[in-house]
């Protein structure tokens, strides 16, 4: 008894012949042609409901469902590891755990944001300075009396029900003419007011550490970044690859499945490529053989990383390679410039006294004592001491992170040294990634300080601490060495940045292979059905 | 799939997973041979038999 395709095939090519035995010489005989193709089109578009309906249904049985519970639970538990280890990290100040070092660079970029952007970025400033108990007024932002001026408009709308910061903007257009640095002198006195309240901030701190460290049970610093390291593998684990993400990667054709399949060249290739045919021959070679292309992986996406942050990397040795001759306990660069500041900031206080007079209403504008020529020229000298100070301050950011550097330095500093160094002082990083990539877009620097950020953060990684910053390591030569003692074959070659993608697609196809032919739920033809069969839809819904 | 016999005669889940693809994408080839083959209704007017 004949199958379907076989009954299929046999009618088409009778249908076939049949068709172009029909005779069509008159309008009767097109007519009866005609009919006789509308009566096999209603057939087949019969036949091609039915067996659609069924492929469909045949593909969806083969699906296999995936439970993200746990997962989820994971993700939550590496957030709050994440964000105890951002608050115990003994590298960084309360600057930087507040968030303000984050909010400055925003602030120093605000040429490249808009006004919504800038009122927003200002409003964050002032809701930490309320988490510590400090309500900012007008007389807090005095200085220059522009900054003033701004700020108490701001405060205005800020304090009151309707948010309308459009009076704001109409203050901001008639200052900007006669002060363009008016963002920047906002920046100074929000700096100057952390200086003043900074103790304030450094006891919320000591409290948030001490209450998040007795909630989740963690000791000190080193003790949390073993449990962040055990938490991410167990996530790494958890979130690996399963049959249902395979099944969904091949059905939205990110790799061809098809190439999974045991007589597919690529497939072949991949296999000889890697391994040797007496690796494969037992179950416990096959496991073990497994487990180390598993940690290949991750050892050569770290690697491609590595490669990809490589300029960042190029900046600081340029940059700092002169200071390993400097000693800590010698360096007076970032004291020198505070003091500079300081002295600075208390001229500028006295002119401010001298434009306004009384300290109960400084910047009351109804009692000058000075008028005319000589108040114009004292405003437009605040304005020159307060640019001044801006220079100041980015000479005084460049010492103080100088000085953390300093502390950290020496010949064998690596590279997971300087990730510390970057994943704690995020004012930094973005203006290294501003710097090495030589980006423009503010979206972009972000985006890129966003990459870096969670490449630094990774506590599982492991080659990165045995590169050195300042000397050449033939990083490619110790992976190829490490993973050929343990039987695959590998050379410096294939770790070449441009050969790594190739090597980690040989790599994810075994280790697939192999999670799918083991697996009792499923099999690479049972995927190639599944994707085929979506790929067929798709076409057809096109249509 | 006892639908499927009744609609077309057939029982489907007899056929391979490599036949049932070939299976319908020779149908839909068919298909559009035939509607490729229709002929123009206002062809030229030829005599009758």
């Amino acid at each position: 008894m004949i199958n379907f395709k076989e009954f299929i095939d046999k009618d088409i090519t009778a249908k076939k012949t049949l068709i172009t035995t029909l005779p069509t010489k008159t309008k009767t005989n097109q007519k009866k042609y005609n009919d006789q193709i509308e009566q096999m089109i209603q057939k087949y578009s019969q036949y091609q409901k039915s067996v659609r309906a069924y492929l469909e249904a045949k593909a969806k049985s083969f699906e296999v469902l995936e439970n993200h519970d746990t997962i989820d639970q994971l993700n939550e538990k590496v957030e709050q590891l994440e964000h105890i280890r951002f608050l115990l990290n003994p590298t960084n100040t309360y600057l930087e755990k507040m968030g303000f070092d984050d909010l400055l660079y925003q602030l120093n970029n605000s040429y490249m944001l808009n006004f919504q952007s800038l009122n927003d970025i200002i409003n964050c400033f002032l809701d930490k300075f309320e988490l510590v108990g400090v309500k900012l007024e007008s007389d807090d932002f005095d200085y220059t009396c522009y900054v003033h001026e701004y700020m108490s408009s701001f405060l205005q709308v800020r304090y009151s029900s309707d948010k309308k910061y459009h009076k704001v903007s109409e203050i901001f257009e008639s200052i900007y003419w006669i002060n363009p640095e008016l963002m920047e002198h906002i920046e100074l006195n929000f700096r100057k007011l952390i200086r003043v309240h900074a103790k304030k901030f450094q006891s919320y701190i000591l409290e948030e550490q001490k209450r998040e460290a007795e909630l989740h049970h963690i000791h000190n610093y080193q003790d949390c970044i073993e449990k962040l390291r055990s938490a991410y593998i167990d996530r790494n684990l958890a979130g690996g690859e399963s049959i249902s993400d395979i099944i969904e990667l091949a059905k939205n054709r990110a790799f061809d499945i098809h190439q999974y399949m045991p007589d597919h060249k690529v497939r072949i290739m991949a296999y000889q490529s890697l391994i040797s045919d007496e690796a494969l021959e037992e179950e416990d070679k096959r496991k073990k053989v497994c487990e180390t292309l598993a940690k290949l992986k991750s050892n050569v996406c770290e690697f491609d990383q590595y490669n990809t942050f490589l300029p960042i990397f190029t900046c600081f040795q340029e940059e700092y390679k002169d200071l390993m001759n400097t000693s800590l306990k010698d360096y007076k660069g970032l004291k020198n410039i505070e003091n500079e500041i300081l002295t600075k900031e208390k001229e500028l206080e006295k002119m401010n006294h001298r434009i306004f007079g009384s300290k109960s209403s400084i910047f009351d504008f109804k009692q000058q004592p000075l008028s005319g020529a000589g108040l114009k020229k004292l405003k437009m000298d605040t304005v020159r001491q307060a640019k001044e100070l801006y220079t100041l301050y980015h000479q005084y950011d460049k010492e103080y992170f100088k000085e953390h550097v300093l502390e950290v330095i020496n010949p064998s500093l690596m590279v997971s040294d300087v990730l510390n160094l970057y994943y704690s002082f995020a004012y930094f990083r973005k203006l290294v990634v501003q710097k090495a990539y030589k980006l423009t877009e503010y979206s972009e620097i972000i985006q890129k300080s966003d990459e870096f950020y969670h490449f630094a953060m990774d506590p599982t990684n492991m080659i990165i601490a045995g590169i050195p910053i300042f000397e050449e390591a033939n990083v490619k030569k110790v992976i190829a060495n490490k993973y050929r003692l343990n039987n695959i074959k590998i050379d410096e070659e294939d770790l070449e940045p441009e050969e790594l993608k190739t090597l980690l697609n040989k790599i994810q196809l075994i280790l697939r292979v192999e999670m799918i032919e083991h697996s009792d739920v499923t099999s690479i033809e049972k995927i190639c059905f599944i994707a085929d069969v979506t790929k067929i839809l798709a076409q057809e819904e096109k249509k | 799939m006892k639908k499927n016999e009744e609609k077309i005669g057939f029982d489907l889940s007899l056929l391979s997973l490599e036949e049932l693809l070939d299976c319908y994408t020779n149908i839909c080839d068919f298909l559009q041979f035939l509607e490729e083959n229709k002929l123009e209704t206002e062809e030229k007017e030829t005599s009758d038999d």
